[in-house]
């Protein structure tokens, strides 16, 4: 453990990477290949596949049911799959006539609930998962990983007399303390109230990165996703939908699926000729579809730019809520069913000019096909 | 990778020995079969067929024990189910003096066995009892003969006897459900006009059917399992003819045919009761409401309410319980404690002990390897393992008594022939048979109660101790035990206090001249001195007072939890 002051720890920290790395070409530390699971007749798992590599923070989002917590059970080995494989640094630890359990895979876990063994006193908790080492020795290492999350003075207090925040902490010092190869952490944010949420979150990442920690995230929040992983996964029905920063995931997603999930818009229906999607409210760039072929037209708030009638389309204001420094408008256009969000800057339609023409930037609009139901999977 | 497909029951295999308990679940399973076993061998030794005394049991015994028994259980059921549920409803919906009182105190029947309500009250309404003899002062006669008075030794005095002392088990049940649900379906009803009583009739009563079921399918289960009560009654039950079939006219198949018969009663009951118990589950989370505030019934009316509401209590627990306290201390003031009660309080207590510690820890184990095994045949195993509470002592006294012989006399051969040593009944002559069949029959309590409370503990504490580098049998011991121990406890008590109580399968299967309270207080019955037995019967009531208290004790701060609103309706009293 590194000797560091409780300011050292929290202050100051950078969230993201120290160093841009290229995880790709990092040895992976957790492995997970092709894993299947099923529950009677429910697949929960339907070959998922990723690396993870050292030092890499990873989110796993998805709806609830997607099969995220699922995958995190498979990797702990708490739970063994149907078929498939997991590595920890390069050794297989789960796989066909193998199977490593969870007690000797040197992963730590967090939960939602924090865990925590109610009986036992904060330090005894952290202790708990260094009974290897000799007592006087799994004392110090307990006491530093308490110190190194700001919470040494809490030593001999029992978890209930902690408050949310220092409980996760605990829960996270109990989890680093033997130097697990991987921490798996499920939703361990989401019992916490939003102010306080924040705050644990950055401290949470800072510590990672002070460790150096490999570690997975599973989350159902993308704010949460982007705001803290090197790399997302989203998966959906247990299959992966796609993989890939949080800038990939909200610039170029892969499907009207990644798309909803991660970002608001409006859609709009359109038919596609000669490349582009027309619409009522313009063409926009369709490629490598099929002329005739119906697409959804993904336009977000900010796409869409207000001016005098006359210019772009002819729009029609129907209310506007004032937010700072942007006004949101609720936008009519014929041809639309919906009205269609627009976020501009404080002021830039004028008030009792409800007639506008607006005009839509390419880049914030999205094209898909119509019928995406179903998620094409990608690596 | 995704699309191999290894064969499915190699896989189930694997799974079996891999991630969801291994060891443990191959011991839960050794269990199981163990209370599995005296099924089997009842099938087998019914199926040896009972020769000429079939026809007679077919003709002459079984139609009218069935008969008889089909009587006692409707009435039983009608009675308990009457006593139990009305008295739930009364200190539910109602607030009159000394209700919080009643609230524990109708639980106080249930520390009094069937056999000792019924040797208590033969005595209480003996002709020259104190009943009969006041009312005969009071009337002015002289002789008993001169009295007509209802005769106790009936089907109808057995009835009510056994209701008196088991409507406990519908009043628990119905009463936690009126406390978990009944408060918004009630309070709706009563903004839409209707009173209380009617209340009563078309809105909790019907709500608290689930929970009226298993509360009479436990005291039909008690009610077959008596072999004391009706014997010294003259009901000649279905129990009573497999005991006096095997010990009076020495036919051990014909009694295990016609305990055959009575376990597709008890099967029949056990079906009833898991239906109920699934809508109840179903209901429970689906409304949870504040508990209902008590409506206010002051003077004459509240007192009424009070003494009816008392009655049970009464005559369930008071007048038994003084009778043996009057009893008790004529004998201990004239011949002091006599030494053989030491000794068969000791045996009692030390025979009760090395079964509940039996039944505890396998109890443990059983509901750990369910635990460890969710999703596989950890719950089947449970399920089994808990069977035992549904035979009856006698039944399952049968069906263990010939396989332990056999078994001791292969082990004496065997010592015989390496040794030169006989070893005699080494398990039949030791007790262990005894603890076999506590064991058996309730290793249910244990396993429930420790399962209860393993739902308890959120399964992130397992999986984070497992991921800390620790394996099952540590987490157990140092997460779930230290968790566990006031559950433990619990359940530790009452197996002791059944054990204590449980007479039919102490009966036959004790060692030669081990005598326990209970069979001191049958044998004193059967030689017609049932009086001098009073010292033993008040010890097993005092003993079963505990579990009474526990339960009054638990059942409380639970409902106090339920909302505020509890709180504030028992702080105005």
């Amino acid at each position: 453990m590194n000797q560091l002051t409780d300011q050292q720890m929290w202050d100051g920290e950078p969230t993201a990477a120290p160093v841009a790395i290229n995880w790709h070409d990092a040895k992976p530390a957790l492995t997970v290949d092709g894993i299947r699971q099923t529950y009677g007749r429910v697949t929960a798992l339907d070959g998922v596949s990723f690396d993870l590599a050292a030092g890499e923070i990873l989110a796993l989002v998805g709806h609830s049911g997607s099969g995220k917590s699922t995958l995190l059970r498979v990797a702990a080995g708490l739970e063994r799959p149907a078929s498939g494989r997991v590595f920890l640094d390069g050794t297989e630890v789960c796989g066909p006539g193998r199977f490593v359990p969870p007690e000797r895979r040197g992963v730590g876990l967090m939960f939602q609930d924090y865990a925590l063994f109610p009986h036992m006193t904060v330090l005894q908790n952290i202790a708990f998962g260094l009974s290897r080492l000799s007592r006087a020795e799994a004392d110090r290492i307990a006491r530093a990983t308490l110190d190194s999350v700001g919470l040494g003075a809490c030593a001999d207090d029992y978890p209930h007399a902690l408050s949310g925040g220092e409980q996760q902490r605990v829960a996270l010092a109990r989890a680093l303390a033997p130097g697990p190869n991987v921490l798996l952490m499920d939703e361990p944010f989401s019992n916490l109230d939003r102010r306080t949420r924040d705050i644990v979150r950055d401290e949470t990442i800072a510590v990672l990165r002070r460790n150096r920690a490999t570690a997975i995230l599973v989350t159902h929040d993308p704010e949460e996703a982007m705001r803290l992983a090197d790399r997302i996964v989203l998966l959906r029905s247990g299959r992966v939908v796609q993989t890939g920063t949080s800038e990939e995931l909200y610039r170029r997603p892969a499907s009207l699926f990644v798309a909803r999930f991660f970002s608001e818009f409006d859609e709009v229906e359109g038919v596609v000729k000669n490349g582009a999607a027309d619409s009522a409210l313009g063409r926009f760039a369709a490629n490598g579809f099929a002329d005739g072929a119906k697409a959804t037209i993904c336009v977000r708030p900010n796409a869409i730019r207000v001016g005098k009638r006359g210019s772009g389309v002819d729009a029609r204001i129907v209310s506007r809520r004032f937010l700072g420094e942007t006004d949101l408008l609720h936008i009519t256009v014929d041809g639309v069913p919906r009205s269609l969000h627009a976020r501009v800057p404080a002021g830039a339609a004028i008030a009792g000019d409800d007639a506008i023409g607006i005009e839509i930037a390419p880049d914030d609009v999205m094209v898909f096909p119509e019928s995406d139901a179903r998620p094409r999977a990608r690596g | 990778m995704a699309d191999t497909e290894e064969p499915r029951r190699a896989l189930s295999l694997d799974r079996w020995r891999g991630a969801d308990g291994g060891v443990w679940l191959l011991f839960a399973g050794v269990v199981a079969l163990l209370v599995l076993a005296p099924v089997i061998s009842l099938g087998l030794i019914a199926s040896r067929g009972s020769g000429d005394l079939w026809p007679h049991l077919i003709e002459n015994v079984i139609p009218v024990a069935f008969r008889v028994t089909f009587i006692l259980l409707l009435g039983v059921g009608v009675l308990v189910t009457a006593i139990g549920a009305g008295t739930a409803w009364l200190v539910t919906a109602y607030d009159f003096p000394g209700r919080r009182i009643l609230d524990w105190a109708l639980l106080l029947p249930l520390a009094v066995p069937t056999y000792i309500v019924a040797y208590a009250y033969l005595d209480i309404l003996h002709p020259i009892g104190p009943v009969q003899t006041t009312l005969r002062a009071i009337l002015g006669l002289t002789s008993p003969r001169d009295l007509w008075f209802p005769e106790i030794r009936s089907m109808a005095g057995c009835i009510i006897l056994f209701s008196l002392v088991l409507y406990p088990y519908v009043y628990l049940s119905t009463r936690a459900l009126f406390l978990m649900q009944a408060a918004g379906l009630v309070e709706a009803a009563e903004t839409l006009g209707a009173r209380r009583r009617p209340v009563f009739f078309r809105i909790a009563l019907p709500l608290a059917r689930p929970a009226i079921v298993v509360g009479t399918s436990l005291a039909l289960m008690e009610a077959l399992n008596d072999v004391g009560a009706s014997e010294f009654l003259g009901i000649r039950t279905l129990t009573v003819s497999i005991y006096s079939t095997w010990i009076n006219r020495s036919s051990l198949p014909g009694a295990a045919q016609i305990a055959l018969l009575m376990l597709f009663i008890i099967v029949t009951l056990i079906v009833v009761e898991r239906w109920a118990r699934r809508k109840q589950r179903f209901t429970g989370s689906a409304q949870r409401s504040q508990p209902l505030v008590p409506r206010q019934l002051t003077g004459v009316r509240g007192w009424a309410t009070f003494l009816l509401g008392a009655l049970p209590v009464l005559l369930g627990f008071v007048v038994p319980a003084s009778y043996l306290v009057n009893e008790a201390w004529k004998r201990i003031r004239f011949n002091g404690i006599a030494p053989s009660i030491l000794t068969e309080t000791g045996n009692t207590i030390l025979i009760s002990s090395i079964a509940t510690v039996f039944t505890v820890c396998l109890g443990l184990a059983v509901a750990y390897a369910a635990r460890l095994n969710r999703h596989g045949i950890g719950s089947v195993l449970v399920r089994t393992a808990s069977l035992g509470y549904a035979l009856p002592g006698t039944v399952l006294a049968i069906s263990i008594l010939t396989p332990l012989a056999n078994l001791d006399n292969l082990i004496s051969g065997f010592s015989q022939e390496l040794f030169g040593v006989s070893t005699g009944l080494l398990i039949s002559g030791s007790g262990a048979a005894l603890v076999y069949a506590y064991t058996t029959r309730f290793l249910a309590i244990s396993v429930g109660g420790i399962e209860a409370g393993f739902e308890k503990i959120p399964r992130s504490l397992d999986h984070s101790a497992r991921s800390l580098g620790h394996t099952p049998g540590p987490v157990l011991r140092a997460i779930h035990l230290p968790l566990l121990r006031p559950t433990i406890g619990a359940a530790a008590l009452l197996v002791f206090v059944d054990c204590m109580k449980e007479l039919p399968a102490t009966l036959l299967l004790r060692p030669l001249n081990f005598e326990t309270l209970a069979t001191h207080l049958y044998a004193e019955a059967s030689r017609g001195t049932y009086e001098d037995g009073a010292v033993a019967a008040l010890a097993i009531v005092l003993f079963g007072l505990f579990p009474v208290i526990l339960l009054a004790r638990f059942a409380r701060p639970a409902a106090l939890t339920g909302g505020r609103a509890a709180i504030v309706a028992d702080g105005h009293l």
